[in-house]
């Protein structure tokens, strides 16, 4: 048997002090390291709810596309500015989400994961049919809300913030009561309501964080592009991407999305420019991986070592 | 002495078939009730309708004097009402510690030093010197031993054992006996089993279910000999039995 090693905060701390640090630093594609920050908080939000309390969402790039609207809508109507705009997306997001569960609660398994789904697409054709937001056309950012010197390096500090927080925030919370729960949800949904956890109220919890967490990073790269249109916005590619790194790297763990996300953006560069080579090893990955290692990745190497980088483990003594 | 459990003509029909057909029932703490009965005579269901996983069509269920029979089943298991289910449900990437902890710092009884309460449920059902040990790897009787553990760790005024000695071998059955009747000192205890020995080792009462309404219910040699359980449960006619 496994005996968990003793473990301590100063890896993961130090860790992405040295991450951060390198990101700043370092002369490395800015584009290219906002993308994989944006990515991985949205990989995180996504992997909380999925991989910890088991709701399969296939409908996560309808909040993508949300905060993206909200940010351009808030700051072309009201003249916030787009910093303060990502919070009112994230809020917005909050709310549709919380309008989405009332919908969806009773949906489990397959049911919900098509039911968001559905969601998901409808909010697209509404915002194409919307004239106010520019409907099929999409819309710009307005220029007179930005500054050009400064902007470039204000959308990666603002992806790094949000990869932090969320990283730092998903830790924390599994360290907690809460985390206790979630865990104890993922191994046994029925088992932790025969403990006296409260099992809808904490996939709820999970699902407006997600929700929160992709619309802020979907506020982020648009703005980053300063032009949103709905099917790029409320483009179901994001949601593949996301499935296929936490799957991939490993389903209920912080560990497992960081390492799906080298992996896609590993298979990604390696392939930029030989074209659809790229999407026929990532179908590879995808089937090979799940089949090889039902745990992903992550999962196939703690259960060998009992390793962990950020630390959730309650030790006895 | 009041009963900490109390049942009174709970029903539960799915479709047309009435599986649990009013039953009443009162237990108090220091008590064991053995439930026995045919496959599908309701037992399982029984349990369900008492800690809240399945709901009721009619009758109550009242716990320390709190009617509980429309709470939901994370509130009853607060309230105190532990159930180790027939097929364990161990929480399998956590250790045998954490499995414990997470019921213990969800109950309003966790007290301020719930690690230290996690051992003391671990010292009784003998797992302690596996507390680090992860779920998914352990043998089958640890892993009733932490579906008991799990049970006790709400701070359970009842005990739910929905067949804990299935599939033990007799020495771990034995081990087994003298874990309820040592839990039974403060909890009150409704035991589904099939293994009568053990049954009839550590209940003081037993209860016999058939087409999901009481049949007899009484003192366990009593029951065991009664002429109407050998016709139900051991498929003996009353005819048969008198004539051999």
């Amino acid at each position: 048997m496994i005996t968990i090693p003793r473990s301590s905060l100063t890896v993961p701390v130090l860790g992405l002090i040295a991450v951060a640090t390198a990101l700043v630093l370092l002369p490395i594609d800015r584009r290219l390291a906002m993308e994989v920050l944006l990515v991985l908080a949205m990989a995180q939000g996504w992997n909380l709810l999925c991989g910890y309390t088991g709701l399969l969402s296939f409908g996560h790039h309808a909040f993508v596309g949300l905060g993206a609207y909200v940010l351009f809508m808030t700051v072309n109507t009201t003249g916030l500015a787009p910093v303060w705009s990502i919070l009112v997306a994230a809020l917005v997001a909050l709310v549709v989400a919380l309008a989405m569960w009332m919908l969806l609660r009773k949906l489990r398994g397959p049911y919900f994961s098509i039911g968001i789904w559905v969601l998901a697409d409808s909010l697209r054709l509404l915002f194409a049919q919307w004239e106010w937001v520019g409907s099929s056309r999409g819309i710009v950012l307005n220029p007179a809300s930005i500054d050009a010197a400064t902007f470039a390096d204000m959308v990666f500090y603002l992806a790094l913030g949000l990869a932090f927080v969320t990283q730092l925030g998903i830790f924390a919370l599994l360290r907690s009561r809460s985390g206790l729960a979630l865990m104890a949800i993922r191994d046994n949904e029925a088992g932790a309501a025969s403990i006296g956890i409260a099992v809808a109220r904490n996939q709820l919890g999970a699902f407006l964080i997600s929700a929160a967490i992709c619309a802020a990073a979907g506020a982020i790269y648009y703005l980053s592009v300063l032009y949103v249109d709905p099917s790029g916005a409320f483009d179901i590619d994001w949601q593949i991407r996301v499935l296929f790194i936490v799957i991939v790297g490993g389903l209920g763990s912080i560990e497992g999305p960081i390492i799906g996300i080298a992996i896609y953006f590993g298979l990604r560069e390696v392939f930029r420019d030989a074209g659809d080579l790229f999407l026929i090893f990532q179908g590879l990955t995808a089937v090979l991986v799940p089949l090889v290692m039902p745990g992903g990745i992550w999962g196939l190497i703690a259960a060998r070592t009992g390793w962990q980088i950020f630390p959730t483990r309650r030790l006895a003594d | 002495m009041v009963a900490v459990l109390d049942v009174a003509d709970v029903s539960k029909r799915y479709g047309a078939k009435l599986v649990v057909d009013k039953v009443s029932l009162a237990v108090s703490t220091g008590e064991c009730l053995g439930i026995i009965g045919p496959n599908g005579a309701g037992k399982t269901t029984l349990f369900n309708l008492l800690d809240g996983s399945a709901q009721s069509d009619s009758g109550t269920v009242t716990v320390a004097g709190q009617d509980i029979s429309r709470w939901p089943q994370y509130r009853r298991a607060r309230m105190g009402v532990g159930r180790a289910y027939q097929v364990p449900r161990p929480f399998t990437g956590l250790t045998v510690y954490e499995n414990v902890l997470a019921g213990i710092v969800h109950s309003p009884a966790a007290g301020a030093r719930p690690g230290q309460r996690a051992l003391e449920v671990l010292e009784r059902v003998g797992l302690a010197d596996k507390r680090n040990v992860i779920a998914a790897q352990l043998p089958l009787l640890d892993r009733k031993r932490l579906e008991l553990a799990k049970a006790v760790s709400v701070g359970s005024k009842v005990l739910l054992l929905d067949e804990v000695a299935g599939g033990l071998t007799e020495g771990e059955v034995l081990d087994l006996v003298e874990m309820v009747k040592q839990l039974k000192r403060d909890h009150a205890v409704l035991w589904i089993e099939h293994i009568a020995h053990a049954l009839m080792a550590a209940a003081d009462r037993i209860l016999v279910l058939h087409f999901g309404a009481k049949l007899i219910e009484g003192a366990p040699q009593q029951v065991m000999a009664a002429a109407v359980v050998k016709e139900v449960y051991l498929g003996i006619s009353v005819d048969d039995a008198a004539g051999a």
